[in-house]
């Protein structure tokens, strides 16, 4: 089912000091600064940012556990507002996993169909419905106390997915298993989403997971989306620096506007003094300051002057050499600025890069994303 | 954290400042808690306290090397007091009393106790800190303060007192007084613990009950209240402990008549002035017994 969130804001008052209660002042933290956007039936909303930037907030309101100040969620069109998180059938699952430990596995996957007064065989298919679903057979009478991380993950996504509900949203619920068994929870996870076509929206800190889950991402900051689209989008192009940084992208370089020209298509920007070409936008003038984002993958490395379109060629100093399985990232100074590349370790090997050796990087103007 | 220094005491050996540490402990706890008790204990049993004649009796009977009368003498003295107690009219009806009034005073710490405590860990408001002093109070303030104000509150001449005394409902100097001195004195031990277990509880689990469809009350019976099931057992224990143990309030608001509104410990203090020591010791093990009963049924399941 399709969900919307329009315009929510909501603030938390701060704990007042002495001069804060003499003044009469009470100041707010603003969790949430007029947040809106649509998740269509049967989507992975993947919701992405720091700690503290109001993710959780917000999955508090849309599951009515927190009631916001401004601004309404609609759940197949229809206001929710009014409607307390029992009768939302709205699933929340958290990073703790929440199991209750007093109840077996099979008594907790039921736990939410037993509030609703389902009992019998249609709940027996039901839990063994999900159990199948996540690989849970066998572990029915078990204690949570004795699950192993991984299980208990998948015994509380069971636990949400047993109720049918509309939306199913996550608060960083891999977050607190081991690499491997992070790897292991997400295609399962997605699996899972498609083949009962779930509506997920997923909290995270870590862009890996937008990245392989995602149909959708929205990158928060301060209580605001940042960037909103699809997931290929936003990777392809993000808008600001803080959405490039944040999701790791590559290289930001921050410098100003030199020159512009429209014919030719391209803005020179000036970083610590040193000129690279970037496409032409109309919205910049002549000084401003922007912030250009390469990717590393976009970086050609070279021993000798490359013949190439491209028209950024930097001769730079390789300072460091970090070995990432079968690629390499290659750092390189050129003056003031410092570019990261990739290559492969074949490359690495047959050029014979080293560190204190000169190269030549070149890059598009293309390949420059300038940022907002 | 736990675990780890308990295989540390194992596994590592023990070093000498942990066996000094644990021998200082050990010789407290004997010196000042286990001795006096033992020597109650044994003063049960011991014919001194019970007939002091008897005793120049028995060297008699030593003294004519007439083992078999030592023999008989000795069968006659085995438990006597304590099962002597259990004949006593005033000591019966004492530990009927106790019992009755402790069950009342620790079901109504309970009933308001539950609601508050869990309030008090779920959400903030302002005054929440002076509501917290004003329920731990009781437990520094001595019972005799609890005892005047009681009477200064609820006595025969007061207002409240007076209008209640004329419906029938007399509460000073009955054992209605009784049960609120011993509320009073009581209530903070099992707030206290109740506040903790409730707190110990994550509040993401509630959230999760919700979620699924469980009303606010469905997931505090359902979730939140047995998993803080032992915490509240143990503080149920500890406010009972005290409501029996208590003496200085109730002194002073029952109406103190053997046989009637005597619960075991005035029992212990007007036996002990009226007939000497030895007449109080039977109430006082009676006490002992139930008290060491009912704190290691409660580790049994608090640690079950």
């Amino acid at each position: 089912m399709s969900l919307r969130v329009d315009s929510i804001s909501k603030s938390f008052p701060l704990p007042s000091s002495l001069t804060d209660t003499l003044l009469r002042r009470r100041r707010f933290f603003h969790a949430l600064k007029n947040v809106s956007f649509e998740v269509d039936e049967g989507e992975f909303f993947v919701i992405l940012g720091p700690t503290g930037c109001g993710k959780t907030t917000l999955l508090n309101v849309i599951a009515g556990l927190i009631k916001q100040d401004e601004g309404r969620v609609f759940l197949n069109g229809e206001c929710i507002d009014h409607l307390p998180p029992e009768k939302r059938n709205i699933g929340m699952v958290f990073q703790d996993f929440s199991l209750f430990p007093h109840m077996t596995v099979a008594e907790n996957v039921s736990y939410g169909l037993r509030a609703r007064g389902i009992k019998g065989d249609e709940a027996r298919r039901r839990v063994k419905r999900v159990m199948d679903a996540l690989n849970l057979r066998g572990l029915e009478g078990r204690m949570p106390s004795s699950l192993s991380g991984g299980e208990k993950q998948r015994v509380s996504l069971a636990r949400a997915l047993v109720v049918e509900p509309s939306v199913l949203l996550l608060d960083e619920p891999l977050s607190n298993l081991d690499a491997q068994t992070r790897n292991t929870a997400r295609s399962e996870l997605l699996r899972v989403q498609k083949e009962l076509g779930v509506t997920m929206v997923y909290v995270t800190h870590d862009q890996m997971d937008a990245r392989l889950l995602a149909d959708k991402v929205a990158v928060m900051r301060n209580g605001t989306i940042e960037q909103l689209g699809e997931v290929r989008e936003v990777f392809e192009k993000p808008k600001t620096s803080f959405v490039a940084a944040f999701m790791n992208l590559g290289n930001i370089l921050s410098g100003h506007v030199e020159s512009l020209n429209p014919e030719g298509g391209v803005t020179k920007v000036n970083v610590n003094g040193v000129l690279i070409s970037a496409p032409y936008r109309r919205d910049l003038s002549i000084g401003k300051q922007v912030n250009l984002l390469v990717k590393p993958e976009d970086v050609i490395l070279a021993t000798s002057k490359p013949m190439t379109s491209a028209r950024n060629v930097l001769e730079a100093t390789i300072v460091n050499l970090s070995f990432q399985g079968p690629l390499v990232r290659v750092t390189a100074s050129a003056g003031p600025i410092q570019v990261d590349a990739m290559a492969t370790r074949a490359s690495v090997e047959e050029l014979r890069l080293d560190l204190g050796q000169k190269v030549y990087l070149a890059f598009k103007a293309s390949a420059v994303h300038i940022l907002d | 954290m736990e675990a780890v220094r308990k295989s540390k005491m194992f596994l590592g050996g023990v070093s000498p400042f942990t066996l000094l540490a644990f021998l200082l402990g050990l010789s407290f706890l004997f010196g000042f808690l286990v001795s006096p008790l033992g020597a109650l204990v044994y003063s049960t049993f011991n014919p001194s306290y019970a007939d002091p004649g008897r005793l120049v009796r028995l060297y008699n009977l030593f003294a004519s090397q007439d083992i078999r009368a030592v023999w008989t003498e000795l069968q006659g003295y085995m438990g006597h007091p304590v099962l002597l107690a259990f004949q006593d009219e005033v000591i019966v009806s004492a530990i009927r009393v106790s019992l009755v009034t402790t069950a009342i005073s620790s079901a109504i710490g309970v009933c308001f106790g539950l609601p508050l405590a869990y309030v008090m860990a779920r959400y903030n408001f302002p005054g929440k800190g002076t509501l917290k002093t004003l329920i731990e109070l009781p437990m520094v303030l001595p019972p005799t303060v609890a005892g005047i104000s009681l009477i200064l509150f609820l006595g025969p001449n007061t207002p409240l007192g007076s209008i209640l005394a004329r419906n029938g409902w007399d509460i000073i100097f009955t054992w209605r007084g009784i049960i609120l001195a011993q509320t009073f004195v009581s209530f903070p031990f099992f707030a206290r613990t109740a506040i903790a277990s409730f707190e110990a509880v994550p509040e993401s689990m509630e959230l999760t009950a919700r979620s699924l469809g469980a009303s606010p009350f469905r997931a505090f019976y359902s979730v939140t209240l047995p998993m803080s099931a032992r915490g509240l057992v143990a503080g149920w224990a500890m406010m009972w402990a005290r409501a029996m143990g208590e003496f200085g309030a109730t002194i002073m608001v029952s109406s103190n008549i053997p046989g009637q509104s005597y619960t075991l410990t005035t029992a212990i203090y007007w036996k002990f002035w009226a007939g000497g020591i030895y007449q109080s010791i039977a109430a006082a093990v009676v006490l002992l017994i139930v008290a060491f009963t009912v704190l290691m049924a409660v580790r049994f399941f608090v640690e079950k």
